[in-house]
């Protein structure tokens, strides 16, 4: 399993690079990226995240066991950035690889699903007026 | 007992500090946020929302602590 929390970009294929996907069939990626937009249609510059890195890194391994026992999802990698995130850049990177696909679905949609609910990690959205932070969304 | 404390989010801005050491009588992480209330008001705006963990996990109110514990208060994550 491949967890890291960079302030660095983030991609798909920088994940896929960490996985050995010999033999397995199903292979699932997602890609979280800022809308250039709020909620309310304003215009965002960038979003800052924050995360709680030590902690962050403990509930990524910890959801990924779980997707691991639950679907045995065979490679896993969860990226998430920190810092400055221009909007159309990633946020969050998720592959899921499994024999078959179905798994390596639910697997991906557990993660991200999770991620957004438990993991230490908190948005600020940057507009071009002034700042809002976001809480938990639904 | 000395307890590391940590606020993230809207809590480290509410606060104005992200880190520091505090000593406390407080036998639980409840009644250590209250000690912290006390010193800074303005937390209590996030009593009714805010998480706490203990050495990188989550915990309810009623944990206990020892010295030494890193105890962290946030409000709900939002990352993704």
């Amino acid at each position: 399993m491949f967890v890291l929390i960079t302030e660095h970009p983030i991609s798909i294929d920088q994940a896929l690079d960490q996985l050995d996907l010999r033999g397995l069939g199903g292979i699932v990626t997602f890609s979280g990226v800022p809308r250039p937009t709020d909620a309310q249609g304003q215009e965002l510059t960038h979003i800052d995240y924050e995360a709680y890195q030590p902690m962050a890194e403990n509930y990524l391994r910890k959801l990924g066991s779980e997707a691991k026992t639950n679907w045995g999802v065979r490679q896993l990698a969860i990226l998430h950035r920190v810092g400055h995130v221009a909007i159309g850049e990633p946020s969050v990177v998720i592959v899921a690889a499994a024999e078959h696909r179905k798994e390596a679905f639910r697997a991906c949609e557990y993660l991200i699903d999770k991620l957004k609910q438990i993991v230490p990690i908190w948005k600020k959205e940057i507009l071009q007026s002034k700042t809002i932070v976001v809480s938990q969304k639904a | 007992m000395r307890i590391k404390i940590k606020f993230f989010s809207t809590l480290r801005e509410a606060v104005g500090m992200n880190e520091f050491y505090f000593e406390t009588v407080a036998l639980t992480a409840g009644q250590l946020w209250q000690e912290l209330e006390a010193q800074f008001p303005k937390l209590t705006l996030f009593t009714a929302s805010r998480a706490i963990a203990i050495n990188h996990e989550y915990v309810q109110a009623h944990q206990k602590l020892r010295d030494g514990d890193e105890v962290a208060f946030f409000p709900p994550v939002s990352g993704g």
